[in-house]
């Protein structure tokens, strides 16, 4: 009864299959790269956006805090790479509980603004403090880590690295999509106001989030700035906050795997028109009104259309039994779309 | 009688300079029915507020089975066994009805439910009480729709529901047949009678009917104060009442419950 | 002396960065809006007055001149698109604005290349103003005063003219202006017109202080929401206050800890925010 797409089994096969498969179809391992680690981060803005309905422009804070913690962890203090990468997740999980815990403090838009006011916070922070963080320059001469003493200097083999990282942390996110607490933030993001009057310390699950995505999002920016070597104060800044949220967005805040897809769609189209065109940004734009007007279930919508159009089903917008379909917040009520079978529905509306 | 379940001491409620609230002290038995009435902005609905925590009094107190719970919060109320409906229908649409009131069950344990790897299957007695709920406010047949896509009468019956399945001591209900067809008023009252069986049920409703009906305890307000209170029969006899209403400031009828109470 | 300089300097830059916030803060006030495109609307402004002045026109006819072009082009992007986003939630509103900042910048940099230029003052204002020994650019302290014409001027059009009653009460609640039957399509788009040519205008008014560069779309935007969430969403003494109160902590910090002033920006943001989360003149 779930529809086929969203069970979690075929999520993550569709994420084990794009890992097997990119090494096929590209040439550039640092690019397969960066579509994982990258999309790591955007199922972890996903969480905030399309689970609890908290649109965070902060997430490049976390991410850049992770290549910072890598950068600072493997170049000054020698520190080996697996401690740097869970010392990446707890520092994460704790910038993020607390940006959380005073952005929350606002709803709605104030949030989005607070959260993009930390962003440049933390940029100027990174930027002021240079003697640490390389300021401009970034952090350099990061090196790969090493397993079983060999370096993962060779780009395929960080992308097995990364490949098996990736698959592991998008299952645990899963776990979480689908645990008591992911459901109930499911619940916070429809209606907060009922969450807490049935007994939710809504605060609560939504700091709790915001650590679970900040550590995600940490953990994606400290294997990014071992992958290209820096960590650069672009990791930071608040083109990587718009960037992972453009790319939440534009593969569909439904699911944990439409973001894997918004992340390589983006860099992969990035890649290929940058190249062409350095003014691409303007497709860019003109891409996210498209997305506004016409594709606001993203490009997941899309491949839920194709899908239907196959098996003649129509496309799946209902809840499922055991586990609620994560409707896409941004997106109209699914009561809409379904068919209201007892006559005299009356709409739902203060009087 | 017996220690009252729900109490208020002298309670009110202002906002700026408008006392929306003023020496509000209520009674309620456990067990009993007990309605509020009133014509539009006597206070019913910020006195639910006040109680379920939603608003801070700025006088008096509130004790919930002889404890305490002026300044405790509103998610601390509910599992203390204060559970409440709202008057404009609230309920989580994109959600499965069953969803909907496994979380409302699940919500009397809301810190378990902070645990990110614990599943959701795991709290049986909240899976067991969604079943419950669904026979008893006869939603079965429709547990797997999306709450927002039920029809305005089912949502009504999911909406109190969804207060019933904190299995709460004392429940609070805004106006639970508002905007009702006739057929549904009926399977409500009969919800709600049913109710004050094993739970106290404090309620707020315009449809006289109703609450001539279904009432231990009737208190009417206005103007943010308690006006007059007792059993049916005395309160729609009253000289008092009968004055407020003549002023047409409520809705519903007055003259069929007569036939129902003796 | 040099704080006199530095809290005057800030003066004239709060003043500005009031025009922004207080643009920013009446769109959303009317049209529950978050526009993300208010840095492009001034960074447009900016590099309409510097191209006016390029091609020989006055200071003073391509100042007021670049502001009306950004107030036209505003309503015709209401009209044309943000008209049919309205009704979608805050995140699409979000993402068009972005995606409509974009397209300017980039525009921007096809048009007049990534390097960006200077703007001269005016002749007249290009000189200093000598009282003893302090000495002060004659065109800052034209902002000064212009800007503290504008403001009356604009609580005046918001406090006291129809067009301001209309607003505020849109604000309280938008069902209203429809009932009360107002064209509410209409004046939705003068006050967008309205917020963005502020934007526009002080964009043009600092062009001739800071110089044009692309990138200062995105910077200006940072400064407009910490102004916003300082002064409290829809609160034009907010947007006065924290407008003036950021320019002048930014001002002064530029002499006591230059790499650190934009920081304590923020910070003190966060500061403010965690002992008044509604904003010094915050409603509830």
């Amino acid at each position: 009864m779930i529809p086929l797409l969203d069970r979690p089994l075929v999520q993550f096969g569709l994420a084990l299959a794009a890992v097997l498969i990119l090494p096929l179809v590209m040439r550039s391992g640092t690019l397969a790269s960066e579509i994982l680690i990258y999309g790591l981060a955007v199922a972890a803005c996903n969480l905030l956006l399309g689970y609890t309905g908290l649109l965070s422009f902060g997430q490049g804070i976390f991410f850049g805090l992770g290549s910072y913690v890598a950068g600072l962890g493997l170049v000054r203090a020698g520190l080996p790479a697996p401690v740097m990468l869970l010392l990446s997740l707890a520092l994460g999980a704790l910038v993020a509980a607390a940006v959380g815990w005073v952005s929350i403090r606002r709803q709605g838009v104030y949030f989005v603004m607070l959260t993009l006011a930390f962003s440049q916070m933390f940029y100027f922070l990174a930027y002021t403090f240079s003697g640490l963080t390389g300021g401009d320059n970034g952090l350099l001469d990061i090196p790969r880590p090493r397993l079983a003493g060999t370096v993962l200097s060779d780009p395929w083999t960080y992308y097995a690295f990364v490949a098996v990282l990736f698959l592991g942390l998008f299952a645990a996110l899963q776990r979480v999509a689908l645990s008591t607490f992911g459901r109930t933030l499911l619940a916070i993001r429809d209606n907060e106001g009922r969450a807490g009057a049935i007994g939710y310390p809504v605060r609560a699950f939504k700091v709790a989030a915001f650590a679970i995505s900040g550590a995600v999002t940490a953990f994606a920016g400290a294997l990014h700035a071992m992958l290209i070597g820096v960590a650069p104060l672009s990791n930071i800044d608040y083109h990587t906050s718009e960037t992972l949220l453009i790319m939440t967005i534009v593969g569909g805040s439904a699911n944990l795997f439409a973001s894997l897809l918004g992340a390589g769609a983006y860099l992969l189209a990035a890649d290929a028109l940058s190249a062409i065109w350095p003014r691409w940004l303007l497709l860019l734009g003109l891409l996210l009104i498209v997305i506004t007007l016409f594709l606001q279930r993203g490009l997941w919508g899309l491949i839920e259309h194709a899908v239907a159009l196959v098996t003649r089903a129509p496309p799946p917008d209902g809840p499922a039994p055991d586990r609620p379909v994560v409707t896409d917040p941004a997106v109209a009520p699914v009561a809409e779309a379904l068919p209201a079978s007892d006559a005299g529905r009356a709409p739902e509306v203060a009087r | 009688m017996s220690a009252p379940i729900l109490a208020t001491d002298a309670l009110g409620v202002r906002y700026g300079s408008f006392v929306a609230l003023q020496d509000v002290t209520l009674r309620i038995a456990e067990n009993s029915v007990h309605s509020i009435i009133g014509p539009n902005g006597a206070g019913k609905t910020t006195l639910f507020h006040a109680l379920t925590g939603r608003i801070a009094p700025s006088a008096g107190r509130i004790a919930l089975a002889g404890r305490d719970i002026t300044r405790t919060a509103d998610h601390e109320r509910v599992r203390l066994g204060l559970a409440r409906s709202f008057q404009v229908t609230s309920l989580f649409p994109t959600l499965s009805v069953r969803e909907n009131l496994r979380l409302a069950a699940q919500g009397k344990t809301p810190w378990q439910a902070l645990a990110p790897w614990r599943r959701a299957e795991a709290n049986r007695p909240a899976l067991a009480m969604a079943e419950t709920m669904l026979e008893r406010l006869d939603l079965t047949r429709v547990a797997l729709r999306a709450a927002g896509a039920l029809s305005h009468g089912q949502q009504r019956r999911l909406e109190v529901g969804m207060a019933m399945a904190a299995a709460p001591k004392v429940i609070l209900l805004d106006e639970p047949t508002s905007g009702m067809g006739i057929d549904d008023i009926a399977a409500m009252t009969a919800l709600i009678r049913d109710l004050g069986r094993d739970h106290t049920v404090l309620f707020i409703e315009h449809n006289m009917g109703i609450v001539m009906n279904i009432s231990d305890t009737v208190t009417v307000m206005r103007a943010g104060r308690v006006l007059v209170e007792g059993p049916p029969a005395r309160v729609r006899d009253d000289p008092e009442v009968r004055r407020a209403y003549l002023g047409n400031m409520i809705t519903g009828d007055l003259t069929p419950a007569r036939a129902h109470v003796s | 002396m040099t704080y006199l300089f530095q809290i005057l300097n800030g003066l004239g830059l709060g003043m500005l960065y009031f025009l922004l916030a207080v643009g920013l803060s009446i769109i959303f006030g009317l049209l529950q809006f978050v526009n993300f495109a208010h840095g492009a609307f001034y960074l447009l402004g900016a590099y309409l007055a510097y191209e006016g002045v390029e091609r020989g026109l006055s200071f003073w006819v391509a100042m007021p001149l670049a502001a009306l072009v950004v107030a036209g082009l505003a309503a015709l992007t209401e009209r044309l698109l943000l008209r049919r986003v309205y009704k979608l939630p805050h995140t699409f509103h979000i993402l068009v604005t972005v995606g409509l900042a974009l397209v300017v910048q980039e525009l921007v940099i096809i048009i007049w290349g990534p390097i960006g230029g200077n703007v001269a003052p005016p002749e007249a204002l290009s000189g200093v103003m000598i009282l003893g020994d302090f000495v002060y650019p004659e065109y800052r302290l034209f902002v000064i005063g212009f800007t503290a014409i504008l403001a009356a001027g604009l609580w005046w059009l918001l406090d006291r003219t129809r067009l301001g009653a209309i607003v505020r009460a849109g604000s309280e609640s938008p069902a209203n202006m429809a009932l009360l039957g107002y064209d509410t399509l209409r004046i939705n788009t003068a006050v967008f017109a309205l917020g963005a040519g502020l934007a526009g205008l002080a964009g043009a008014l600092a062009a001739p202080i800071r110089g044009v560069e692309p990138f200062m779309g995105v910077e200006a935007l940072g400064i407009a929401f910490v102004v916003v969430v300082i002064g409290g969403m829809g609160s034009y003494a907010g947007a006065l206050a924290a407008g003036i109160l950021v320019g002048i902590a930014q001002s002064l910090m530029a002499t006591l800890w230059p790499e650190g002033a934009r920081l304590v920006i923020y910070l003190g943001m966060a500061g403010i925010i965690m002992a008044m989360p509604r904003g010094l003149f915050g409603r509830a």
